[in-house]
């Protein structure tokens, strides 16, 4: 069965939660991480509150899909820059 | 489905310190009442019941945890969530870049296991990995193949055990615990210390103020340690169990002055003493205290809640041991 596409926004703000988590994940508890929790915060709402969340079949195997569809677009934009 | 076993094994990085860990833990509550610490690094929660709570599946849960963590504590775990305590911890050693390995269902776990290699299966050791390779047994797959009798006659009564886990069954159930407390005094000093006489005076007076504590929070230790710094920036590490759970001075000493003859430093020079007390209860359970047929330890006993309704009274230090005064040598 062929997966649906992901919506675009979706797909970039999964990838720009990943970028944000790495991030904070490297530079560790201290000062200076607010905006960077704020952050990663907003957009794990954004990603959990996606309406294309509440499409049935929307599981673990989407997630990971979508995690993988957002680190080869990422790969991409790396390649092309 | 009600009773469903989800078991989440949390694993942080190996350099998170004490305190981190213990917040990890207090956050780990939030998500479920069932949390067994695994010291120094690890936990498990059994999240079986609380998805109904959360409203989600174990594999989201899983992520917001990792979410919350690294928000709340600043430190990124790995989890894996499986039906088995043994799965959930192997699989929490693979989540890949994700960091989070949900294995729903029976197929999803034996298709996981199979391909690994035989150390990577919960509780098998270098040696015993190296036996079951002798035989050709690779991966946890080639082990799950063979039958009962064959395992066992390999490796003797545990592989009956390693060959369950090879399965994905598990019986250990998680047990809510709460980690061990400890509570620590430390005394620095100003110069790099060589005399003994002044050594001794200030372990005395640590061990006199944590004894004094453990009291007045009426708890008992169950251990003690010693870590000493040195003036090399090295520190040398050496812990006591104490013969009963005590938090009378005495016993406490006593234990001290062990510890201290069998580091048997000679010309150390010395920077700075902490003195821990572990395995922290509350006094009054476990059994009873042993009589004593030593009166004069009985006698010190009975002084001991004077000295401290004394020193409550007129400040910390109005009564001490002669010998813990420094500036008396």
């Amino acid at each position: 069965m062929e997966q649906q596409p992901f919506p675009l926004d979706l797909i970039q703000t999964q990838s720009a939660w990943s970028a944000t988590y790495r991030t904070l994940a490297a530079v560790g508890p201290g000062a200076g991480t607010v905006t960077l929790r704020r952050r990663l915060l907003r957009l794990s709402t954004q990603l959990w509150r996606h309406p294309y969340r509440a499409v049935p079949g929307s599981g673990s195997a989407a997630r990971i899909e979508l995690r993988e569809q957002a680190r080869s677009e990422d790969a991409r934009e790396a390649g092309a820059a | 489905m009600t009773g469903r076993s989800v078991i989440m094994h949390v694993r942080c990085r190996p350099d998170t310190d004490a305190d981190t860990y213990r917040r990890l833990l207090d956050l780990l509550g939030e998500v479920s009442p069932l949390v067994q610490p695994l010291p120094p690094g690890a936990a498990l929660v059994q999240a079986g019941g609380a998805l109904r709570l959360h409203r989600t599946d174990p594999g989201a849960l899983a992520q917001r945890v990792r979410v919350r963590a690294l928000l709340h504590t600043g430190t990124d775990v790995r989890i894996g969530v499986a039906d088995t305590w043994a799965t959930a911890a192997t699989a929490s050693a693979h989540t890949g870049p994700d960091g989070v390995l949900w294995l729903p269902d029976e197929p999803a776990v034996r298709a996981f296991l199979a391909p690994l290699g035989i150390e990577e299966l919960h509780g098998v050791g270098t040696k015993t990995a190296q036996e079951l390779r002798r035989y050709g047994l690779h991966t946890i797959g080639a082990l799950a193949a063979q039958p009962e009798s064959v395992v066992c006659r390999l490796i003797g009564r545990q592989g009956r055990v390693l060959l369950q886990r090879a399965h994905g069954i598990d019986p250990r159930a998680v047990v809510a615990r709460r980690l061990p407390e400890t509570s620590s005094v430390s005394h620095r000093f100003e110069r790099d210390m060589l005399d003994p006489v002044l050594l001794r005076a200030a372990l005395l007076d640590l061990v006199v103020t944590l004894a004094e504590r453990l009291r007045a929070r009426e708890q008992v230790a169950g251990a003690l340690s010693l870590s000493v710094r040195l003036a090399g920036g090295g520190s040398v590490d050496k812990t006591r169990r104490l013969p009963a759970p005590s938090h009378h001075t005495d016993d406490l000493r006593t234990a001290l002055w062990r510890i201290w003859d069998a580091l048997a430093f000679q010309r150390a020079r010395i920077r700075g003493l902490t003195l821990t007390a572990e395995d922290l209860t509350s006094d009054g359970t476990g059994p009873g205290t042993q009589l004593s047929l030593d009166p004069a330890r009985e006698a010190r006993h009975r002084v001991e809640p004077v000295l401290d309704a004394i020193n409550a009274k007129y400040g910390r230090a109005a009564v001490r041991p002669a010998g813990a005064y420094r500036e008396a040598g």
